[in-house]
């Protein structure tokens, strides 16, 4: 840096000490990035790149059972199983409040495209501002708290399953009517108590999922320095 | 397209090789070019992309709604007139056979047999009809809309651009993340770390560890190098920036809006051909 204002003292104390300086005004962005951000131009690229992974985790494991209902909910719950991980590494990415959200709206938007039930949409926008709040309440460095903004924001799985769930009246109309009100009432029945076993089970592999996704983050990416 | 959309197109996110073995040239290469050329150039769009939007969300939230079959019907049909200007191939047969065979399966089971497992059928039915319409519009919106026209539609509809930025990343992003996670799986097989899909299923935590790290790690690196480039073409920047996909409204959206609009009103004054 300083070597040709003292080319023909370089072991004198001034050069030292602006090589110092250099060395030090080098270091401080890496230090900043850590900080809590906001949404700026980076984090939201972080997010899309993110977003990304994550759908096509959910999307290849949801592929692996057939295209009908009971393989659909299969694939869920390993898709669940398998973000955990993207999810806990994207908290510590991203750090900024409204990252969850962003990220539930775009899940939200492709699954409806992709022809899910629209509601996907308004509720995984939903959950993910949830998620962001219990993440920001831990300053977005609480472990627990980062595990605990999953299971929530996975929710979101819900709109998809909640037609079949809630069964509007057309459909019990039409099973009650060519088939018999008691076909109608035993369908219904099942439905309704097999979505609260939905629930239960993204909730307790959610919170799985988070804290295995920790501890692997913790055991390889912190010592490869990606963490 | 906007400023994210072709920075994020131009990138060709040089691919770490993690948990690969020697594909990294052949991998990078395609997922850019890909982004770029292939899929834009097979795709002939007939009708704006709000169009199709509107048609996706109104048609979505019809068919899982209280309708009456001839209201799925005729929103069968409108999904398979739309999938037919597309692509006449395997497909539109497919998507045809399934939508009108469930809807025909739910109304014609129940006069024929009764009992549980009929009970049970007629509800499949009932459920995959109306997820095969939602289906096959997805299928239109896919064949027919490239990323940029997408994009600039979002724009257009005053979506704020902290949405925007990442819609358009992650879309341009997903080609890249499959190539990436099947190379993954091909070099797990190879190694014999992985037998098949059933390893999956029997150790579903150590699987997901060894597919989602080496994932992990390139991707970290592929969003810093992506948000460097993005940043040299002003991402950064405040100002809204300009597309150069013209947006239009033409006849033919006028045409599928009618249709739309005459399913709509069809179901309101509660039309039925079956009684």
């Amino acid at each position: 840096m300083s070597s040709s204002n003292a080319p023909s003292t370089p072991s004198t104390s001034p050069s030292q000490d602006s090589t110092n300086a250099a060395a030090t005004t080098n270091r401080t962005p890496v230090v900043t990035t850590k900080a809590v951000g906001k949404l700026e131009p980076r984090t939201l690229i972080t997010i899309g790149v993110f977003a990304a992974i994550y759908f096509v985790v959910a999307y290849a494991t949801g592929m692996l059972g057939l295209v009908s209902p009971i393989g659909e909910v299969a694939g869920f719950m390993l898709g669940t199983l398998i973000n955990g991980t993207v999810i806990m590494l994207f908290l510590v990415k991203t750090r900024a409040f409204g990252a969850m959200t962003i990220l539930g709206f775009l899940v939200g938007l492709v699954m409806m495209l992709l022809g899910e039930y629209w509601a996907v949409l308004p509720i995984s926008i939903i959950v993910g501002l949830l998620a962001d709040l219990i993440v920001r309440s831990g300053r977005y460095r609480s472990k627990v708290r980062n595990i605990l903004s999953y299971p929530v924001f996975q929710l979101w799985l819900i709109g998809c399953i909640l037609p079949i769930w809630l069964s509007p009246a057309s459909y019990r109309e039409h099973i009650s009517a060519s088939m018999g009100k008691q076909y109608a009432d035993g369908m219904v029945s099942i439905f309704s108590s097999l979505g609260i076993v939905f629930i239960v089970l993204i909730i307790l592999i959610g919170a799985l999922a988070a804290w295995i996704g920790t501890r692997i983050l913790e055991r390889n990416l912190a010592h490869a320095g990606i963490l | 397209m906007t400023a994210a959309d072709t920075s994020a197109s131009r990138v060709s996110p040089t691919l770490p090789a993690l948990g690969k073995v020697g594909e990294t040239p052949s991998m990078a290469a395609p997922a850019a070019n890909a982004a770029s050329v292939s899929p834009a150039s097979c795709r002939h769009q007939i009708c704006d992309p709000r169009t199709t939007l509107l048609t996706l969300i109104v048609i979505n939230v019809l068919a899982f709604g209280s309708v009456p079959p001839e209201i799925v019907a005729l929103s069968a049909t409108l999904a398979a007139v739309l999938l037919a200007t597309q692509t006449l191939g395997k497909s539109f047969w497919i998507f045809l056979a399934v939508a009108f065979g469930c809807i025909a399966l739910y109304v014609g089971l129940p006069l024929l047999v009764g009992g549980w497992f009929a009970a049970i059928i007629v509800t499949i039915a009932y459920w995959t009809s109306r997820l095969a319409i939602t289906f096959g519009l997805f299928g239109f919106l896919f064949l027919s809309t490239r990323v940029g026209a997408l994009i600039a539609a979002l724009s257009a509809l005053r979506l704020p651009r902290a949405l925007i930025v990442p819609l358009a990343v992650m879309l341009r992003f997903i080609p890249t993340a499959m190539d990436e996670l099947k190379a993954i799986m091909n070099a797990m097989r190879l190694r014999g770390v992985v037998s098949g899909p059933t390893d999956m299923l029997v150790h579903p935590v150590r699987m997901a560890e060894y597919t989602v790290l080496p994932l992990l790690a390139s991707v970290t690196r592929i969003a810093d190098e992506l948000s460097a480039s993005a940043l040299l073409r002003g991402l950064g920047l405040p100002n809204r920036p300009t597309s150069i996909v013209r947006l239009r409204v033409r006849w033919t959206d006028v045409v599928i809006l009618a249709a739309v609009a005459a399913i709509v009103a069809l179901h309101v004054i509660g039309w039925t051909v079956l009684g």
